[in-house]
């Protein structure tokens, strides 16, 4: 077995998809795991302070069963983790205004790779309904300038 | 064998700079330098007006990255050196550090800094990875010793050792984790003592020293996120009985106390460096 190949089995089995290699002190294997996982939720709820809002104690045990099946994004961080969770949650339930919002602020600034985000080079415009509001948000990301909330509704 | 000729650059007390505590270190008249992540602002258009203003001062700024992956199987990723040597540049930073971890393997993520195989394969593939980044920066780099909840079966040398032999051989500097150190003493049975007789103190371009706490699985967590323990504050003042290090910089990074409270951990620092003769320093060097 390679390097690579063992590095491959111990990054699944952290991640809790695998078995832990042969060899490894299971034990520890699975604390390593555990603070991994504890480390990922932490971070996405300090970028995401809407998602910790609009799910309260729900937060951990929907982000583990997110997180279960979705791997880190390469880039971005915890902003693009917390990103695709969003993306998750919005199969399963509706938004709460203050996530949409935060959702528009991200996607004005960060554009969406298979990797994870990466900053936007050109001016961005983006829309949202928020239902109890009820109004429409336009999000204008642009070159060095704050980004602009006018409302219309 | 390789002999390093130049002095290593004098750092003085440093911090890890962080949103949370560019107050807090502004108002630290006796900083020296500080760390930024990498990543952080490996792609960002500009830096934080808290940075500028400390580097308008002439606080230091070293550039520290955790994703490079030079522990991995595969060479480091272009893209992430580029970023990182043009971040280099960009802050004058005299070095720059990462670990001696890998992050990442078969297109997977893992988040965290995890610890590679103590083996004459994967010692032989950490210097590969390491003179590629070498070849890309434009500074020195520092390699850290990390803090790991397990190991790799079928160690063929110890941690200080392997440490040691990536150092020889690809003349990089050393970025001495004492709480790293501290954390692998209480989890592995790794001696203190022993681990800095092994390593080439004369290559210790900077320490860093921070706080972590014991969990409920009986393992101690080096969390950046805690008090700094009596234990490495001693790790340090006996570090300071062998060679004086040109640096020593706290890292918090989470749950961050009253000021009061990271201002009497730096006072602590200052006061250990104070007690740290020059003699020891000199000594050092003459032994190396």
């Amino acid at each position: 077995m390679t390097l690579h190949d063992q590095q491959s089995a111990l990054i699944a089995a952290l991640a809790g998809n695998a078995p832990v290699p042969a060899g490894f002190d299971a034990g520890r294997v699975q604390a390593a795991a555990s603070a991994l996982a504890f480390k990922r939720a932490r971070a996405v709820a300090q970028a995401w302070p809407s998602l910790r809002v609009m799910l309260g104690d729900d937060f951990r045990a929907r982000f583990g069963a997110y997180a279960a099946s979705t791997p880190l994004p390469q880039q971005g961080g915890p902003l693009a983790d917390g990103l695709r969770f969003v993306h998750y949650l919005a199969r399963q339930m509706p938004l709460a205004d203050e996530v949409k919002l935060q959702q528009l602020s991200v996607d004005a600034r960060y554009r969406r790779t298979r990797t994870g985000l990466s900053p936007r080079r050109y001016p961005r415009i983006r829309v949202a309904w928020l239902a109890k509001a009820r109004c429409t948000v336009i999000a204008l990301g642009a070159w060095r300038f704050r980004l602009q909330w006018p409302r219309f509704g | 064998m390789k002999r390093m000729e130049r002095p290593q650059a004098q750092l003085g007390l440093g911090g890890g700079w962080r949103p949370e505590l560019a107050l807090m270190l502004d108002r630290r008249a006796d900083l020296g330098f500080i760390e930024l992540l990498a990543e952080d602002f490996w792609s960002a258009r500009e830096l934080p007006a808290a940075v500028e203003a400390l580097r308008d001062r002439g606080v230091t700024v070293v550039a520290h990255a955790v994703s490079l992956s030079l522990g991995g199987a595969d060479l480091p990723e272009r893209d992430r050196l580029q970023a990182f040597a043009r971040l280099a540049r960009r802050l004058q930073a005299p070095l720059v550090s990462e670990h001696l971890a890998f992050v990442r393997a078969g297109g997977i993520e893992s988040g965290h800094l995890l610890p590679l195989p103590r083996t004459h394969e994967a010692l032989g593939i950490v210097v590969r990875n390491v003179r590629a980044a070498q070849a890309m920066l434009p500074v020195p780099l520092a390699l850290e010793n990390i803090a790991t909840l397990f190991e790799w079966p079928g160690a063929e040398m110890t941690e200080a050792d392997f440490i040691a032999e990536v150092l020889e051989q690809t003349d990089a500097l050393l970025l001495l984790d004492l709480a790293n150190l501290y954390a692998n003493s209480r989890n592995h049975g790794v001696d203190p003592a022993d681990f800095l007789t092994r390593i080439p103190l004369e290559r210790i371009a900077y320490v860093h020293v921070a706080g972590g706490v014991a969990g409920t699985d009986g393992l101690y967590h080096d969390t950046h996120a805690h008090a700094l323990p009596a234990q490495v504050l001693r790790l340090l003042r006996d570090l300071c009985e062998r060679t004086r290090p040109p640096g020593v910089l706290i890292e918090r990074d989470d749950r961050f106390p009253p000021d009061e409270a990271l201002n009497a951990e730096l006072d602590a620092v200052v006061s250990i460096l104070g007690g740290c003769s020059a003699e020891c320093s000199e000594q050092a060097q003459v032994e190396a």
